[in-house]
């Protein structure tokens, strides 16, 4: 099923940045696992050693602690998180409208589909007609009845709320029969096409019932709102064959069938004997095309939410770095000079950041999961919990930004000390 | 490398010159800080290196702890003791300033979040070695430090300061042979100049070699007298 969103999107960019997302998603409930572990560890140390107490110190006996080199961390952690979260609704939660729109039309993600075209072309006018659907059903003798046959229509289109004044390209809009929809969501199906349709938004979209929108210039009506229709930062329309199907829906818009699996392959041989082109498919398969859809599409301004979040954390980073390396310069001298390897001193400040990146960590996870599941839930409609996985690949991504800060702030100015020089100056 | 003089010798210098580069490019030209510097230090000796500043002195103090400019080129001989400080390599120099040679900069570093007691035993610490209370208290009475150890160190004044660098560098394993002290009175009240003078002299007379860089006077056995990166003459005070 190939579908047109608007704006376009650079989908090679996009796809990789959603594999991105997708391994820090993946690893990330390892990742947890291994920072609760080295909090553990780190304690442990703490508590039975005294050389590791003394190294802990080590970036704070000359000046009191910098707390940007926490909060700025803690920040890090929470704004990539809550990207990465919402990136990750925008990925797994995306094809919930279609699958609520199959499960309103009795397809579980186990039931059979016909469909026009092989590459699930959108906007392809097959030959699969309600006409085809009828003949289907009278050829069944009485086997069949509509009710057992559910024909859904998707097309794309723009939805505007002249209320909010905004305009939601590349919107699905989808019919089925009004049998399946609540009578009362539906109104009168004979109504003439000159009355506003009446429709089914996912409730997103903050409209209230009554509420006018406009589906590629014709006119809608809200009648009423289901959560499971929340199309992921673009609108869900849900409407009936009978109105919305007869009255306002795009001329280019795609047609398949649902019904019992076991009655499906007989459907696509009755389609494909009355001339169209038919073939037979999961609905799953269905789910995971739509899924590829919003990948490609929904997911950008959130990717690039977390690119830029990423971005400005690592050149944070470096800058806090280096300007902390830079104070402590003298007292690497004056630590090297009372014969303290280069190699310890190294340790204790990476010890120091291990230990900023446990606290940042910890101090990141209320703010991290409180505000993920507010900007789901404002931005798509979705409170997803924040899971382990979401947590770990939140912390995951933070403390890489600040191991990159390290290892181009702060290791190339340790580099460069001159112990000599360092110690003809007062601290 | 067993040192080819004498056994109590505890610092032996020969024919040292040190070049440093300065600026880059077409600007680049080098300055010579030390010119075929000989000298050497006996085991339980004060010795005072004295002349004007940009004559060497600290130079040479940081060569024989093994601490040389980054862009320097040195050549020639040192040792402390029998252990080849020059030319050597990077962890041999820091193993023996974390064993047996102690050295105070000019301008000690002093700690400022950390208590006094922290202050000299945290190179310590850091190095894994256990450091009791009592061998800072120790230290501290050394070197006539009469302050509360638990005080914290921000705000000790500069005479204290430096007696706070000269405990933390007799805190180890052992006392040093070789302590270098780099102005250690500069500074300083006349009672405490001749209270650290009365310390030094005392840390000599237990076998330490004491070599002390300094424009005023004092109490070491010999002066060597330094100008222009040469060391001009020794002799007894």
């Amino acid at each position: 099923m190939t579908f047109t969103p608007l704006p376009p999107v650079s989908s090679a960019a996009t796809r990789a940045l959603v594999a991105l997302n997708g391994a820090l998603l993946s690893i990330g409930s390892v990742y947890f696992a291994v920072v609760v572990l080295g909090a553990l560890l780190l304690l442990l140390s703490w508590a039975t050693s005294d050389c590791t107490r003394a190294m802990l110190r080590f970036a704070d006996v000359t000046t009191r602690r910098d707390r940007l080199r926490v909060f700025l961390p803690t920040a890090t952690i929470t704004f990539l998180g809550v990207a990465i979260g919402l990136a990750d609704a925008a990925s797994s939660a995306a094809s919930s409208p279609v699958t609520a729109v199959l499960a309103r039309a009795g397809v579980g993600s186990h039931g059979r589909l016909v469909v026009q075209h092989r590459d699930y072309v959108l906007n392809n006018h097959g030959g699969l007609s309600s006409d085809t659907v009828d003949d289907f059903i009278r050829s069944s003798n009485g086997t069949l009845t509509p009710g057992t046959l559910t024909p859904l229509r998707f097309a794309l289109g723009t939805i505007s709320y002249p209320q909010g004044n905004l305009i939601a390209p590349s919107s699905a809009i989808v019919t089925v029969p009004a049998r399946v929809l609540p009578p009362e969501l539906t109104g009168d199906i004979d109504a003439p096409c000159d009355r506003s349709v009446p429709v089914i938004v996912g409730d997103q979209a903050r409209l209230g019932v009554g509420a006018l929108i406009d589906i590629d210039g014709r006119r809608a009506v809200v009648a009423g709102f289901d959560s499971q229709l929340a199309g992921l930062g673009r609108l869900l329309v849900l409407g009936s064959n009978e109105q919305l199907g007869r009255c306002a829906f795009p001329e280019k818009a795609y047609t398949l069938v649902a019904g019992p699996a076991d009655e499906a392959g007989s459907l696509m041989r009755a389609v494909t004997r009355n001339g169209g082109q038919a073939e037979l498919t999961d609905a799953r398969q269905l789910v995971e095309v739509y899924d590829d859809f919003w990948q490609g599409t929904v997911a950008p301004p959130e990717m690039n939410l977390f690119l830029q979040i990423l971005l400005v954390a690592v050149l944070g980073s470096i800058y806090t770095s280096r300007t902390r390396s830079l104070q402590l310069q003298e007292l690497r001298a004056s630590l090297s000079a009372r014969g303290v390897p280069v190699r310890v001193i190294g340790r204790a400040s990476l010890l120091c950041l291990i230990r900023d990146a446990l606290l940042a960590a910890l101090l990141a996870i209320v703010p991290f999961s409180l505000l993920t599941a507010a900007t789901n839930s404002t931005q798509f409609g979705i409170a997803l919990p924040v899971g382990v996985s979401g947590l770990g690949a939140g912390l995951l991504a933070g403390h890489a930004a600040m191991l990159l800060g390290h290892l181009l702030g702060e290791r190339p100015v340790a580099r460069r000390l001159d112990l000599a020089g360092e110690l003809r100056k007062a601290i | 490398m067993a040192m080819p003089s004498s056994g109590s010798r505890a610092i032996e210098i020969k024919a040292v010159t040190i070049d440093v580069e300065i600026g880059r490019g077409r600007t680049l030209s080098s300055l010579r800080l030390l010119e075929d510097a000989c000298m050497h230090v006996n085991r339980g000796e004060h010795v005072a290196l004295s002349g004007p500043s940009g004559s060497g002195k600290t130079t040479l103090l940081q060569a024989i702890a093994g601490i040389l400019p980054t862009r320097s080129k040195a050549k020639g001989e040192i040792f402390v003791g029998a252990t080849r400080v020059l030319p050597s390599g990077r962890r041999e120099t820091e193993e023996l300033r974390a064993t047996r040679l102690g050295y105070v900069a000019q301008h000690p570093a002093v700690f400022g979040r950390l208590t006094v007691a922290e202050n000299v035993g945290y190179a310590s610490r850091l190095l894994g070695r256990k450091v009791d209370r009592s061998a800072i208290a120790l230290a501290l009475e050394q070197t006539g430090l009469r302050i509360d150890p638990d005080r914290v160190a921000a705000g000790l004044s500069g005479g204290e300061q430096k007696r706070l660098a000269l405990a933390s560098a007799l805190l180890g394993p052992t006392a040093p042979e070789v302590l270098l002290l780099d102005e250690p009175t500069a500074g300083l009240h006349v009672e405490d100049r001749a209270g650290l003078n009365d310390l030094l002299s005392r840390l000599a007379a237990q076998g330490t070699a004491v070599l002390v860089a300094t424009h005023e006077d004092t109490s070491a056995q010999r002066r060597i007298a330094m100008a222009d990166g040469h060391i001009l003459r020794s002799s007894g005070v």
